[in-house]
């Protein structure tokens, strides 16, 4: 399979969770112009499942507020359109991760927090998108294991036999990463490049492509995930940080050392696994 | 969970279950983390025991800390020619102890 057909493949799986009709309308209403955040939010409170999901995940901790968020409304205004809309179309799938890989949603909430620590020592102005895209940044590995079984089991075998990367086995048994693979469905549902990008490239870093410093902070964020051992992301080994990702992000191994301080001390309710 | 003395109490922890005063009114909830302020007033409020997250010690917590260093270790295996990885295991090694 080339990469344009495993790509097809994925877009038109129909074993991912579908889209309600109601993600349908919140979809077009974020894409238009017109819409406010007050009529979105109203749109959101008439399904009370899908509300309380995304409120489940504003309020996981990793978006740094220091107010529970109880209204959807007040969500939409303090996260962005473009924010809402990724965790409205990726909650069912959020849903899946453990399923998945045991361990994954703790790493995708500590890559979240990580991403927002970052950000803020970095005082960037978009701390809750960055942290957004933490959380989506492993979509893809739940995609494989959705709509890929065999390719996924087989990709988990060689990890557990070669002890690999779980990307250095995708490689080789697809052609291509979670990264691309959740990027692709990022892509269908018509998210921007400056979210989508970050996650593509989060474990191919090049310095002169478009979102460079995005795409450095999610990878940064992961590999010290990784390092302080926080949830599993179906490996037991960690990618080489590319030192050009600290030159871009303009960061010092003593700035690395008060973040993974920092995460040390607030990611106390995400386990570390041995 | 486990419960603590307030003297083994440390900044970070996080209450595991309502502190009361004499009156039941909760003084801390669940989920609340303990700071340094917050630390120094417990005794004042006549607080002896609390229950917080976290392994008991007694449940094999320190089997745990030696298995987390060796799994540290295993994770960073290959790296040792990467200085940058080699700071970072550093930076790590040091929040297990």
């Amino acid at each position: 399979m080339d990469k344009a057909q495993l790509r097809l493949s994925v877009e038109n799986s129909s074993n991912l969770p579908t889209l309600p009709t109601i993600v349908q309308k919140i979809i077009e209403m974020v894409d238009s112009s017109e819409t406010t955040g007050r009529q979105l939010g109203a749109e959101l409170s008439k399904d009370q499942v899908l509300s309380a999901k995304v409120l489940k995940l504003v309020n996981s901790g990793f978006y740094g507020f220091s107010e529970p968020i109880t209204v959807i409304s007040h969500a939409v205004t303090m996260l962005g359109f473009d924010t809402v809309k990724s965790l409205v179309l990726s909650s069912s799938v959020l849903d899946l991760m453990d399923q998945a890989l045991p361990g994954l949603w703790d790493h995708s909430l500590a890559c979240a927090r990580t991403c927002n620590i970052i950000a803020v020592h970095l005082e960037l102005p978009d701390a809750e998108e960055v942290s957004t895209i933490g959380l989506l940044h492993d979509l893809g590995k739940v995609i494989l294991y959705q709509s890929m079984e065999t390719e996924f089991q087989q990709v988990r075998r060689r990890v557990d036999k070669l002890d690999m990367l779980f990307c250095e086995a995708e490689e080789i048994v697809l052609g291509a990463n979670h990264g691309e693979i959740g990027g692709w469905l990022l892509e269908k549902w018509t998210l921007p490049a400056n979210l989508v990008a970050p996650i593509i490239d989060h474990h191919d870093f090049r310095p002169n492509r478009d979102h460079a410093a995005r795409t450095a902070l999610l990878h940064l964020a992961d590999i010290l995930c990784r390092a302080e051992g926080f949830g599993n992301g179906g490996d037991r080994k960690i990618p080489r940080l590319q030192a050009s990702a600290l030159e871009v992000l303009e960061l010092t191994m003593e700035d690395v050392r008060i973040i993974m301080n920092q995460m040390h001390d607030d990611l106390t309710n995400i386990k570390r696994v041995p | 969970m486990r419960q603590i003395s307030v003297d083994e109490a440390q900044v970070g922890d996080v209450i595991a279950s309502p502190v009361e005063n004499d009156q039941g009114r909760v003084l801390l909830p669940n989920g609340a983390k303990l700071s340094a302020a917050v630390l120094s007033r417990l005794k004042g409020w006549g607080v002896e025991t609390l229950t917080v997250e976290g392994e008991d010690a007694a449940e094999g917590g320190e089997t745990q800390g030696e298995e987390l260093v060796e799994a540290l270790e295993q994770r960073f295996a290959g790296l040792e020619d990467d200085s940058l990885m080699m700071q970072i295991k550093q930076i790590a090694r040091s929040h297990l102890s």
